[in-house]
């Protein structure tokens, strides 16, 4: 189906963003609230794409037969717009064919979940700073607008080109608000660091991406961008090797070693391509080792800014994982990254929660909480199964929302107490500002993974997905839980409770927290309970598209790695 | 009372199950840890309720000068919780209601007939129940305490005092090594990762420093150096 709304929701804040920054100094304060109704409105419009996208996808396949996905593709958005003049001709010749790239603008149900999740976030960063960006309200509120409309644009994409170009332009904005409003010391070094780095790994991802386009075109075919056409090549040649796992039990070894070997030939045939794509990528979901910038761009931004760099920038990568790597390099990635990708995300789990175990100042405490709960994303991407898949694609909505509520309380934290570390001094802020304390709480849990609340689903599927593909991954990580809870419940101990809060509550006495950060605030901690309590909802929408893909991976999985306990394996479960 | 008749079925059925031809002396050291239980547990609460109702009045600064009677608010559920106890116990011992009920429970199999209440196992449970009340009475009050200590000696209560020393365990063993090693990562993280990451980006701004020397701004140089080149070029093409 056709869908306006996808350009709209782009163009929308964009326009709304480049309009407050332009002529928002008249009136400051009138400026931040239109950013705000244009936040609003922009959530109104996601709800509608995801409404749209549900009823598009039930007139779709589920997904569920094999056949089926082979015709349609892996990547197969339900509602699209690309109109004929979205065409991009330029007078290179790849196979003696001048380029004539149709570009796409689509939504499945990932891309839907993340444009909510931005829409939600933002609407929360805009409420918060009402109270907390006193310097150029208006350039703040146009700046996460304009932040807001690239990332919807990173998420709706269903061509290479628009793809890498929001991705890239999406820092340009968040280094602004970085420097402008982050602390006075450190955020020029800070967004200077954040800039090379990913730029220092997406510009050799162009290569990665061009080799991409110019290794599935040939003399017969012209050159694509389009996602859908990419991965139906990509698929098309991995059914040929592999064949249908469907119908092969025939004599299995001689086969299996026979179709081990072209898989691999495929695999080292794209060892190139994925590799700057994983560089690319890798940095910005801040793989280990690569995770550097993330602690200190976290601790030198604001954190209302922070907020949505850690909620909805911080996946980009995991995204492009999903969009791009999975679908269009999936026999590579199998081959080479699987297992590499699965531990370094299991060590980044238990790693990101020593450190924070070892840290007293919050802001850092939080970026290497957010890190580690980032582990269980990449170990569910990695696991490339159905559980995994559905749990990595739930808990990149679900770390989304925590990470953000997270950080929006640190920041009115910080408004009321300063900077903060976990001394006595901050001791039993619970008692003076009892709101905040009961938020921090039930963010604290929910990000703990406490059954009953959203990351607890997202987490669980997850092991549940690498458990089948290694046991001892899956260990490292449930270690990682303990841990988890450990350092957070630590932070409640130190910082909220441990004292009356007499003794301390003299300086600054700021209010509670009043309606307008309410209204930012208790929606989101509602919606981490309701997908926790009723995850059925949230998993099913999304499975209808992550289980269309472990049905092309798992049988891949399965040839390449013999040991992976395939007793669930989807061919036979249907 | 509810507590007797349930912990007294679990004892008789540990003495049944001494008969077992292969486990039985486990189940005889299990039944004996039970007695011995039992009896600490009577000496323990005799001892905190003589010490509290029944001793010399010793009152903290804050109490005031006269204690006064809990609340309605605290009294009512303890009236609520003594009458469930004699209900309860009721219910199990001498009716067995509450057998039959969990025995609607899959999987748990309910006590049959032929098992029967060991009659000596009730009595040395209700001999313990007396002998332990009377130690815990007697060590209510300070003399007799002064007195076991010098007989016993005082490491059986340190050893009780620190709980046993688990929690001193867990911490050396546990606790303490986790903090070191997430204090040893973060300064890892910093210096380390980091300290890397920001040499690698350093490299290009060393090789500009050491090329900048090049940029002199004579001509003469640029001119030296470019034969220099030419000459290179022009072996190598002869080499070749």
């Amino acid at each position: 189906m056709t869908s306006q709304l996808l350009p709209l929701l782009i163009l929308g804040p964009f326009v709304a963003g480049a309009l407050l920054c332009a002529f928002g100094r008249k009136s400051p304060s009138v400026a931040a609230n239109l950013g705000i109704l244009v936040a609003a409105l922009v959530l109104l419009g996601s709800i509608a794409l995801v409404s749209q996208v549900t009823l598009n996808s039930s007139d779709n396949l589920s997904g569920t037969n094999l056949s089926e996905v082979s015709e349609r593709g892996l990547v197969n958005p339900h509602v699209i717009f690309s109109p004929g003049w979205m065409v991009l001709r330029l007078p290179i010749a790849i196979y003696g064919r001048g380029i004539e790239w149709q570009l796409q603008l689509g939504a499945d149900s990932l891309s839907a979940s993340m444009v909510l999740l931005s829409a939600i976030v933002t609407l929360a960063v805009l409420l918060m700073a009402k109270k907390q960006i006193t310097y150029r309200p208006y350039l703040y509120a146009g700046l996460i607008l304009i932040t807001q409309s690239l990332l919807i644009g990173v998420f709706v994409s269903m061509d290479l080109l628009l793809f890498y170009v929001f991705f890239e332009a999406v820092l340009l904005p968040i280094i602004v608000l970085i420097n402008v409003w982050g602390d006075a010391k450190e955020s020029l070094k800070a967004s200077r660091k954040f800039l090379l780095y990913t730029l220092a790994g997406s510009i050799p991802m162009v290569v990665g991406l061009v080799g991409l386009v110019v290794r599935s075109s040939s003399p017969e075919k012209p050159s694509t961008v389009l996602l859908s056409q990419l991965s139906d090549i990509a698929y098309g040649s991995q059914l040929a090797t592999i064949g249908n796992p469907v119908a092969s039990n025939e004599n299995a070894t001689e086969k299996a070693a026979m179709v081990l070997e072209s898989t691999t030939k495929i695999a080292t045939g794209h060892l190139i391509i994925l590799m700057t794509l994983l560089l690319g990528l890798g940095i910005k979901m801040a793989i280990l080792p690569f995770h550097s910038w993330l602690p200190t761009t976290y601790e030198a931004a604001h954190p209302n800014t922070t907020a949505l760099i850690a909620a909805v920038v911080g996946k980009l990568g995991v995204y492009g994982m999903f969009r791009i790597v999975l679908p269009l390099t999936p026999l590579a990635m199998i081959h080479y990254f699987q297992f590499i990708f699965g531990a370094l995300g299991a060590i980044a789990i238990v790693y990101g929660a020593m450190i924070a175990l070892g840290q007293t100042d919050l802001r850092r405490l939080l970026a290497y909480s957010s890190l580690s709960h980032l582990g269980f994303v990449t170990l569910g991407l990695t696991a490339m199964n159905r559980e995994g898949l559905a749990g990595a694609s739930i808990q990149m909505f679900n770390h989304g929302l925590i990470t953000a509520a997270m950080f929006l309380l640190l920041g009115t934290i910080e408004q009321r107490r300063g900077r903060l570390t976990l001394n006595d001094e901050s001791r039993g802020l619970a008692s003076s500002y009892p709101r905040i304390g009961t938020l921090m709480v039930f963010f604290t849990l929910a990000a703990a993974g406490l059954p009953g609340l959203n990351s607890f689903v997202g987490e669980l599927l997850a092991m549940t997905g690498m458990i089948r593909v290694s046991l001892p991954i899956t260990i490292i990580a449930v270690l990682g839980t303990v841990l988890g809870a450990w350092y957070s419940l630590r932070v409640l101990q130190y910082l909220m409770f441990g004292s009356d809060g007499r003794t301390t509550s003299k300086t600054n006495l700021l209010s509670d927290l009043g309606a307008t950060e309410l209204v930012a605030l208790v929606p989101i901690a509602m919606l981490c309970l309701a997908i926790g309590v009723y995850p059925g909802a949230a998993v099913n929408f999304l499975k209808s598209d992550t289980d269309k893909m472990a049905l092309a991976l798992e049988p891949a999985v399965k040839v390449m790695h013999p040991s992976v306990d395939s007793s669930m394996l989807l061919s036979q479960a249907e | 009372m509810a507590a007797f008749f349930s912990k007294d079925t679990i004892l008789s059925l540990l003495a049944d199950a001494r008969l077992d031809a292969n486990l039985g002396t486990h189940f005889t050291g299990l039944l004996v840890v039970g007695f011995l239980t039992a009896l600490l547990t009577a000496i323990y609460t005799a001892k905190a309720y003589f010490k509290t109702f029944w001793g010399s009045v010793k009152l903290p600064d804050e109490a005031g000068d006269h204690p006064h009677e809990a609340t309605a608010m605290m009294l009512m559920p303890m009236y609520v919780l003594a009458v469930g106890a004699v209900v309860a116990g009721g219910l199990l011992g001498p009716t067995g209601w509450i057998l039959h009920y969990l025995a609607e429970t899959p999987f748990m199999p309910e006590l049959h007939g032929e098992h029967h209440e060991a009659l000596w196992v009730m009595l040395s449970s209700a001999v313990i129940a007396i002998a332990g009340g009377s130690i815990g009475y007697s060590l209510a009050f300070e003399s007799t305490r002064t007195s076991m200590r010098d007989s016993i000696g005082s490491s059986l209560g340190d050893f009780a005092r620190n709980r046993l020393y688990i929690d001193a365990i867990y911490n050396a063993m546990i606790v303490t090594p986790l903090f070191w090693i997430g204090q040893f990562l973060s300064w890892f993280d910093r210096t380390v990762v980091d300290g890397l990451t920001l040499s690698i980006a350093n490299l290009p701004a060393a090789l500009g420093l050491f090329l900048r020397n090049v940029q002199t701004g004579f001509v003469s140089s640029y001119a030296y150096l470019t034969i220099l080149g030419v000459a290179a070029l022009a072996i190598w093409i002869v080499w070749q």
